[in-house]
């Protein structure tokens, strides 16, 4: 019963205890923003559907918003198709390095080139 | 057609396309009242650009259009490309579509420290 009980409150915790290990790599976003700098890392660039406006700027956004947002599309509370189909295809560990790597971007630092 | 006539229909252009988009753009100083009367300040910061907390966005110096289609969104809510936020919904619905417009007038002329980099 011991051994059960251990069991038990080992699964509970683990969830918690997984989740809080991810922490954003702006290294490792490089090969993980293909998909976003066509759109974002363009200046001027206009999404056309459904609506016509000037895609957000995401550079210097703090980390945790942006993670908060690409949650809310993979997760449907956001309904904009061509970020829910974005989002869907994110991990966790992706979001957070994608978070990470656009939050530490700077105009005085125009790091992380993709290439 | 004379020079003069000419000259005057490329006035008469001119003036239009600006009278349109003064229109379309917002008015600054009432986005102003709009965000200190509904405390947007509270969590996004007295300078829109230092949040209370960092899942909150900066916004200032933001794009106009961007930030009416966010409003817009959090307005739709769970319908066609909205944007679900129990906090949002209850910020946004007092706003017309006008106050969209004032508040993302505003917002964007906030000094900011966002870029648009590869």
């Amino acid at each position: 019963m011991k051994k059960i009980t251990a069991l038990l409150v080992f699964a509970s915790i683990t969830p918690i205890g997984m989740s809080a290990e991810i922490v954003g790599n702006p290294q490792a976003a490089k090969a993980k923003i293909e998909m976003c700098i066509g759109c974002h890392g363009i200046p001027g660039y206009k999404a056309t559907f459904p609506e016509v406006y000037q895609v957000p700027m995401i550079g210097g956004q703090t980390a945790k918003y942006i993670e908060s947002a690409l949650n809310a599309y993979k997760k449907g509370d956001r309904k904009h198709p061509s970020m829910r189909g974005i989002a869907a295809s994110l991990s966790d560990q992706d979001i957070a390095d994608v978070a990470a790597f656009y939050a530490q971007q700077t105009n005085a630092k125009p790091a992380g080139s993709a290439k | 057609m004379t020079a003069i006539r000419f000259k005057a229909l490329i006035a008469a252009f001119v003036c239009g396309t600006l009278s349109v988009s003064a229109h379309a753009a917002g008015n600054v100083a009432a986005g102003k009242a709009l965000a200190d009367k509904y405390s947007c300040f509270t969590c996004h910061g007295k300078d829109y650009n230092t949040p209370l907390d960092p899942s909150y966005p900066k916004l200032a110096g933001q794009h106009r259009d961007y930030l009416e289609h966010a409003l817009t969104a959090y307005k739709r809510g769970d319908g066609p490309n909205g944007r679900n936020n129990p906090i949002m919904a209850g910020q946004v619905a007092p706003l017309s579509k006008q106050d969209v417009k004032d508040l993302a007038a505003y917002l964007h002329s906030l000094p900011g420290n966002m870029v648009v980099h590869r």
